[in-house]
């Protein structure tokens, strides 16, 4: 594919070093983005297009560049290129490449066979990852004003995310044209409302639009309504996306419906959501809309997909795994639609004094407990940091243990006070009543 | 074709052969001036044909009728912002919901034949089914180029090629020879989720121009190097000596190729007119026969040998 910059062209970074242009991934919306060769190995480099190298833009990515923030989740702009020979003016910016195992959401939405690997579970970890990443910017007082599904990549194995295109975020204050796509976002900022500009708040918009699209595989606004327009222009995006959003599943507003026979995908996907993750759907797409303060923020999304996660289910027929309700009954099979046993659960207690936190955590086979588990307020899960997996007996079927797979040893208390240590390695039984002390004052019981 | 500007920026070519052994065609195809000139719209669709999908020369009629409806709008709407580039975000968010708008439109068409005549004869009893769109399937491969902006949708087998004024043709959408024969199809549930959407800037300076073809074509070459470099033969012969010798050659051409690989062969493309419409004065004719199997090198000439 040919591009603005030819093969081989060099382009210079603020720094001096010279960048050379290899092919061309693909073109967005703003520029084209292109493998390079830098003293630092390999790069990728995004080459605005000439309408889209304005100043403003210029000054985003300085100041981007200018925090010198490095996280794994995000590909952030390194450093500006310009091009010393002027075959085209302008300037682009050097990012890391998005590594292979990396996947678009096109193929999720397609059921690409590169993200069979994916599955519930690994979905809400990917929910999980988004949702503290764009809440580590907001932190920062940084509003990402472009979020959708072309700048975030998944692991399908891991559920681990990559947050591209960075180069539209700004700092709060910043006064900043409205950046993104109708489809993301906040219907005050499509209806260009006085006073509406984009920051935190709208992005909560769009980021749950995000969740939504990855949980359902499917915009929460195209429903029946969106059938029947012709071609989403301007005006129909407008009035879908602005001034007359309907959520497909508003419970007092049924017209725009998924259709049965062409949009049947999120009619399932949506079935197999746990109540406490609609709820929070339905909140931010219905009164949200209109009342940006109703939008569910960072922290409930957080609290409610993580123990949405402690309360996943597999089934004993079917062997997929399925989202519970925290505390709730158990639901049906998604796939094979036979009811689901509920495992036993361990009651986490953290922390100490009177600031103890407290969570439930189903049993399932190969189901881990992870150092975030341990402590009160966790700041970002870790899914690395596995310090137990629920294993079974190598001898008796039906019996499961906690492996001990930290680096330091439990014990366990039984009802009668006994007790018993389990160095790293060994596995505590998993009977009801027993008590599991992981140090550092947090503890679970043990509930059948 | 649609109104005819005082200089229009794209020249078309259209040309379509039945299979060789096929009582009729289950190709469609359009190739148009939108705009007024200023943009083209080219889509084939290739009715599946086996008795599965015996109506499927419905199915590609309409594949073509919803793709140009839908994009025709899409290319008012480009109209409407002006064609700045700043506005390309906007457009390419529309161009990505594009496929669900024409899976819909065929889908409301095959319904409501469906209802009036279904395939599968009258119900008798019980509640009327849903429609059944499998007689019907059929593969879509559109695109839509308004000022610098190259759009391109796929569903299915077909092919689009890039041809600049020289070098080697370029298959934005073309990723390797399909593996199995499950082949997508607007029959499909939500077929949108399949359909791939593909879009670029061209280059002002290099006079890109498009091809857009049935399987049918690609098919009848020994392999996908041969298929390219017809495309990249038929630029060669567009540039050299014009579009209009071109047209006369191609239905030639596509009838050689619809004989190797038995299937209707459909090709619609746009060049810049301002380079290729016309030939230099006395350019050379060519000769036809040989002309022929030089630039088509189909199977059964070179093809069969190896
Ligand atoms: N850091 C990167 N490493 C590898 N490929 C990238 C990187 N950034 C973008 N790309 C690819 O380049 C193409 C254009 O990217 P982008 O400008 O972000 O387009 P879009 O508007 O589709 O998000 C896409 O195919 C994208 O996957
Ligand atoms: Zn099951």
């Amino acid at each position: 594919m040919n591009g603005i910059l030819p093969e081989g062209h060099v382009l210079q970074a603020e720094s001096g070093e010279k960048i050379t242009v290899g092919r061309m991934f693909g073109a967005g919306g703003q520029g084209e983005v292109y493998l390079a060769q830098t003293p630092g190995g390999e790069r990728a480099v995004k080459w605005y297009y000439p309408a889209q190298a304005t100043d403003l833009q210029r000054r985003i990515l300085d100041s981007l560049i200018g925090l010198g923030w490095s996280d794994d989740r995000f590909l952030w702009p390194q450093s500006v290129v310009v091009d010393p020979q002027r075959l085209s003016s302008g300037f682009g910016y050097v990012m890391a490449l998005r590594p292979d195992r990396f996947k678009d959401l096109p193929a999720l939405f397609r059921r690409d066979p590169s993200v069979s690997a994916v599955n519930q579970r690994t979905l809400l970890i990917a929910a999980l990852h988004t949702v503290e990443a764009y809440q580590a910017l907001h932190a920062r007082g940084i509003a990402y004003r472009d979020i959708n599904w072309g700048n975030i990549f998944f692991d399908p194995a891991t559920g681990e995310i990559l947050v591209c295109d960075n180069d539209n975020a700004v700092f709060e204050s910043e006064a900043a044209a409205i950046a993104g796509t109708m489809d993301f976002m906040a219907p005050e900022l499509v209806r260009g409302h006085p006073g509406a500009a984009p920051g935190t708040q709208t992005d909560l918009h769009s980021l749950a639009v995000l969740l939504f699209m990855l949980f359902m595989n499917h915009h929460p606004f195209q429903g029946a309504l969106a059938l029947k327009i012709r071609c989403l222009d301007e005006a129909a995006q407008r009035k879908l996306y602005g001034t007359r959003p309907v959520f497909v599943f508003d419970p007092d507003d049924t017209t725009n419906r998924p259709v049965p026979g062409e949009q049947d995908t999120v009619l399932a996907t949506w079935r197999t959501m746990p109540p406490v993750l609609r709820k929070l759907f339905v909140q931010t797409f219905t009164r949200g809309l209109t009342d940006p303060a109703e939008r569910v923020r960072e922290s409930q999304w957080r609290i409610a997909l993580s123990s949405v996660l402690d309360s996943v289910l597999r089934c004993s027929t079917c062997d997929k795994i399925n989202l519970g309700e925290p505390g709730g009954p158990a639901p049906e099979c998604w796939k094979c639609a036979r009811p689901l046993a509920l495992p036993q659960r361990l009651e986490l207690l953290t922390g100490v004094g009177s600031v103890r936190g407290r969570r439930e955590v189903r049993l399932i086979r190969d189901g881990r407990i992870y150092g975030y588990h341990l402590v009160s307020d966790p700041l970002r899960h870790d899914f690395d940091d596995v310090v137990g997996v629920v294993t079974e007996h190598p001898n008796k079927r039906g019996v499961f243990g906690l492996t001990n797979r930290s680096r330091t040893a439990w014990s366990t208390r039984r009802p009668d006070g006994t007790s018993q240590p389990v160095p790293p390695g060994r596995t505590a039984a998993l009977r009801q009543g027993i008590t599991i002390e992981f140090g550092g004052g947090t503890e679970g019981v043990v509930h059948i | 074709m649609t109104d005819a500007p005082d200089s229009p920026h794209w020249a078309l070519l259209h040309a379509a052969v039945k299979g060789s052994h096929k009582k009729y065609s289950q190709d469609s195809s359009t190739a148009r001036l939108v705009l007024g000139g200023a943009g083209a719209l080219l889509a084939v669709a290739d009715g599946h044909g086996s008795r599965a999908h015996h109506r499927s020369d419905l199915g590609s009629r309409w594949a073509v009728e919803a793709f140009t409806a839908c994009a025709l709008a899409l290319a008012e709407d480009v109209r409407r912002r002006g064609g700045d580039e700043a506005r390309w975000p906007a457009v390419l968010a529309a161009a990505r919901g594009l496929p669900q708008q024409i899976v819909h439109h065929w889908w409301t068409r095959m319904a409501l034949h469906e209802a009036n005549s279904p395939a599968g004869g009258a119900w008798t009893s019980g509640p009327p089914p849903g429609p059944d769109p499998i007689p019907y399937g059929s593969t879509l491969v559109g695109v839509l180029v308004v000022g610098r902006l190259l759009l391109c949708w796929q569903l299915g087998d077909g092919d689009v090629v890039l041809v600049d004024e020289t070098g080697e043709p370029s298959l934005p959408l073309y990723d390797g020879p399909e593996l199995g024969d499950e082949a997508d199809s607007l029959c499909q549930a939500e077929a949108w989720r399949q359909m791939r959407v593909h879009w670029q800037r061209l280059p002002v300076d290099r006079h890109t121009g498009v091809l857009v073809s049935t399987d049918g074509l690609s098919k009848s070459f020994a392999d996908h190097a041969g298929f390219v470099s017809f495309a990249a033969g038929l630029r060669d012969r567009a540039r050299d000596t014009g579009l209009d010798r071109i047209r006369d050659h191609l239905p030639d051409w596509l009838t050689q190729a619809a004989s190797y690989s038995g299937d209707d062969s459909t090709l619609v493309g746009a060049f810049p007119a301002a380079r290729y419409a016309l030939g230099p004065q006395g350019a050379t004719e060519p000769q036809p026969a040989a002309e022929q199997r030089h630039m088509a090198g189909p199977r059964g000439t070179e093809g069969t040998s190896t």
